[in-house]
């Protein structure tokens, strides 16, 4: 019976009733559309947050007064050191530059640009940098968004700093970072270590934290109990708090989408059973004719279905391929909005390309079988209908 | 240009001020001659920078100066120090140091150590000292005293910070400088003033040139250590697991006709090495809290632990006998061995 013909027949006959398809491929299509694009973009900021938390810092201790983080002095980076485990301790010095003009908030960061880098984007930044030239005068490296509420303001190659004592710090824009080098860069300012500190008015024996970093994560546990009793105003941030907490984030964002997803799904199936359930007349004759012709209750379920499934699958393949170029091509306007959340500066980032193949079978699933449940049913009704009822 | 001068000179002191063992360079007093007299005699450092802290010593007729006690007593250890001369905190004036009072301990920062000594001719200041700042107050000698019990505590310390600025020497000096024919020195204020003088390096910082004569004066780094790395399809010839899922526990043996054996983890190993009859050669483990790999005989490793391996019951190996009885301590292990007090038996009851 599955043989050419058959599916001659089959084309033929979604032909003829595309009219009746039509409405169903178009939701199915938008449904799909929504849900592949949700999941292949939180999937993918997974990843992104994935790579940059690899180099992370194992621990972030913080010095706390009155339950706010203060400036954390140098010397406590060196009794860590002492700790069995804790290969490197680097103080780190970072901070918020309020960009009165625009009420905007910029990131400096500190960087100590002999120092072992840790963060793979910023070492191929480093590693191409004329480390001479570039520490000659006061220089800064800056993110797209930095750059364009600068240019706004008519800032072109540098910019004047005011310092917490009143000065007035004129920094030179050395380079703008390459676009794809992450999520965080992009209202970030790097530059050297101590005139960051100059503008962020760190004093020359504190620093914003330290960053630890620690090769064994099955000593992660003891190192940290360590940590904390070392001394009574400290706060350890671990890496892995930071995981969960990203993977918290998304995932309760992506389980909000996957509720609505439900309801919608549970929607359609509805509509779906009905729009089947009605068998129209001139179905009806069709069917006679065919179980006349000597088709079996069976072939004519099986063509019902097949019937169905080429609609669900067209309508698959179609919402993927749309959503996989409006993930990675457009990168997602408007939806990407409610992943990122609260930014300083707008976002604008790629995304790597990447398809989880798992992923993708996994939205077959969720998407063919309801699909399929919904009009079996029908199906079968429509196709155990009395012959010389129907063509009479 | 008067006007600029006077700029440059308030913000150089600015940045400066913000350490508590600093002071004004023209308050500062050089006791020592020659071109480096601005740096410690022992470590380099710079003098005004850490002026509070510093210390003048003369021996044979000749002054050195020192940025800290610390410094001072590590290189006359076991001298007399009869004539030592000590900066008062208040005055900023060297006075004999036999005469001054010690706060030792306070929550001002110490140089060059983790407990902070200051000197005062006066005990009325040294008393305020403490009521603002903590710490108690002794005399030279029980300073001194204090000091040496320090000495192996505070090298340690010190190693490993001149490890990293070495590290970051090499790159400066590779990044910064174009005078690349640079003599060999031994002691770091020299290497600093020729860096200074001669190094082309630009205007480098006080920090900066610190850290390339720390390069040039230890300039044999530390090899890096690596960790040991198996090949992807590698079985542990013992228990037949794959090798590269654990790079925390992998261990290797090199035998004689150049064959590679891994194992995941050193019950394994050991099982290998004690009932082996081929030509074993090289055999190394990987350090449990660097990941590095260390020559297996040269290791330390603690038995009864509470981490466990792959394999479950674990030897686990160190690269420093310290560190292996720190883990031992704090991992409820029951005992620490060298390699050849590993026996057969031992290997025996961990399976």
């Amino acid at each position: 019976m599955q043989n050419k013909l058959f599916y001659n027949f089959l084309f033929l006959l979604l032909l003829k009733h595309r009219i009746k398809h039509i409405s169903i491929f178009i939701i199915s299509t938008l449904i799909v559309f929504i849900l592949s694009s949700v999941v292949l973009l939180s999937n993918a900021l997974q990843e992104e947050i994935n790579t940059t938390l690899d180099s992370q810092a194992d621990f972030v201790i913080q010095k706390m007064r009155a339950g706010k983080s203060v400036n954390t002095p140098l010397s406590w980076s060196d009794e860590f050191r002492e700790i069995e485990g804790i290969s490197q301790a680097q103080p780190r010095v970072y901070g918020q530059y309020f960009f009165k003009p625009n009420a905007e908030h910029f990131t400096i960061v500190g960087i100590d640009f002999f120092d072992e880098q840790k963060s793979k984007n910023l070492q191929k930044l480093i590693t191409n940098l004329d480390m001479k030239k570039f520490l000659e005068k006061p220089n800064m490296l800056i993110g797209h968004g930095v750059k364009a509420l600068l240019d706004k303001y008519y800032f072109f190659d540098y910019y004047v700093f005011k310092t917490p004592h009143q000065k007035k710090r004129k920094v030179n824009i050395y380079q703008i970072f390459p676009k794809e080098s992450s999520l965080l860069s992009n209202d970030m300012i790097i530059m050297d270590i101590d005139l960051a500190r100059e503008i962020l008015g760190i004093s020359e024996e504190q620093s914003t934290d330290i960053a630890l970093y620690n090769p064994n994560e099955l000593e992660a546990e003891n190192i940290y109990v360590k940590l904390v009793l070392k001394h009574a105003d400290i706060r350890v941030i671990q890496k892995s708090d930071i995981a969960k907490a990203y993977k918290r984030l998304f995932n309760y964002k992506g389980g909000l989408f996957l509720i609505l997803y439900m309801i919608v799904l549970l929607t359609f199936m509805m509509i779906l059973y009905q729009r089947y359930s009605m068998v129209q007349s001139s179905d009806k004759k069709e069917i006679g004719i065919l179980r006349a012709l000597g088709w079996s209750i069976k072939d004519v379920i099986i063509l019902k279905v097949t019937e169905s499934f080429m609609v669900a699958f067209g309508a698959f393949l179609l919402g993927f391929i749309l959503a996989f170029f409006f993930v990675f091509v457009l990168d997602a306007p408007l939806l990407s909005n409610i992943f990122y959340g609260y930014a300083n500066l707008p976002m604008d980032i790629s995304l790597h390309r990447s398809i989880d193949f798992s992923l993708v079978s996994l939205l077959f699933l969720f998407y063919i079988l309801p699909f399929m449940t919904a009009v079996l049913i029908p199906s079968w009704k429509a196709s155990v209908i009395d012959p010389l009822e129907a063509m009479r | 240009m008067l006007k600029l001068l006077l700029s440059l000179a308030l913000l150089s002191t600015l940045s400066f001020a913000q350490m508590f063992q600093t002071v004004p360079a023209q308050k500062a007093q050089l006791l020592q001659k020659g071109d480096a007299k601005m740096y410690c005699h022992a470590c380099g450092m710079n003098l005004v920078k850490f002026y509070k802290t510093s210390h003048a010593y003369t021996k044979n007729g000749v002054t050195h100066q020192y940025c800290s006690l610390h410094c001072l007593v590590n290189e006359n250890l076991h001298s007399d120090l009869i004539d030592a001369k000590v900066v008062d905190v208040s005055s900023l004036k060297f006075i004999n140091a036999h005469d001054a009072y010690y706060v030792i301990g306070s929550s001002k920062p110490g140089t060059m150590t983790m407990n902070s000594k200051y000197a005062f001719a006066s005990q009325k200041d040294a008393k305020a000292f403490v009521k603002a700042n903590g710490g108690k107050i002794y005399n030279f000698h029980e300073a001194v005293k204090i000091a040496t019990n320090d000495c192996a505590k505070n090298n340690k310390m010190i190693d490993k910070k001149r490890t990293m600025a070495s590290k970051k020497g090499a790159m400066m000096l590779h990044k910064l400088c174009e005078n690349k024919n640079i003599p060999e020195f031994h002691s770091f204020a020299k290497a600093k003033t020729y860096i200074l003088a001669h190094g082309n390096c630009g205007t480098l910082k006080d920090k900066q040139a610190q850290a390339i004569a720390i390069y040039l004066v230890k300039k044999a780094l530390p090899s890096q250590v690596n960790p040991i790395v198996a090949p992807k399809d590698a079985k542990c010839p013992v228990c037949g697991m794959f090798v590269s899922k654990y790079p925390k526990w992998i261990a290797k043996i090199t035998t004689k006709e150049h064959k590679e054996h891994y194992f995941d983890g050193n019950g394994d190993l050991m099982q290998f090495y004690f009932k082996s009859k081929e030509n074993l050669d090289k055999i190394f483990v990987t350090d449990y809290y660097n990941i590095t790999a260390i020559p297996a005989k040269e290791a330390w490793y603690v038995i009864g632990s509470n981490i466990y391996g792959p394999m479950g019951d674990e030897i686990i190996s160190f690269a420093s006998k310290a560190d292996a009885q720190r883990f031992n301590a704090d991992h409820f292990g029951k005992k620490v061995l060298s390699f050849d007090e590993i026996t057969e038996d031992i290997v025996e009851t961990l399976r």
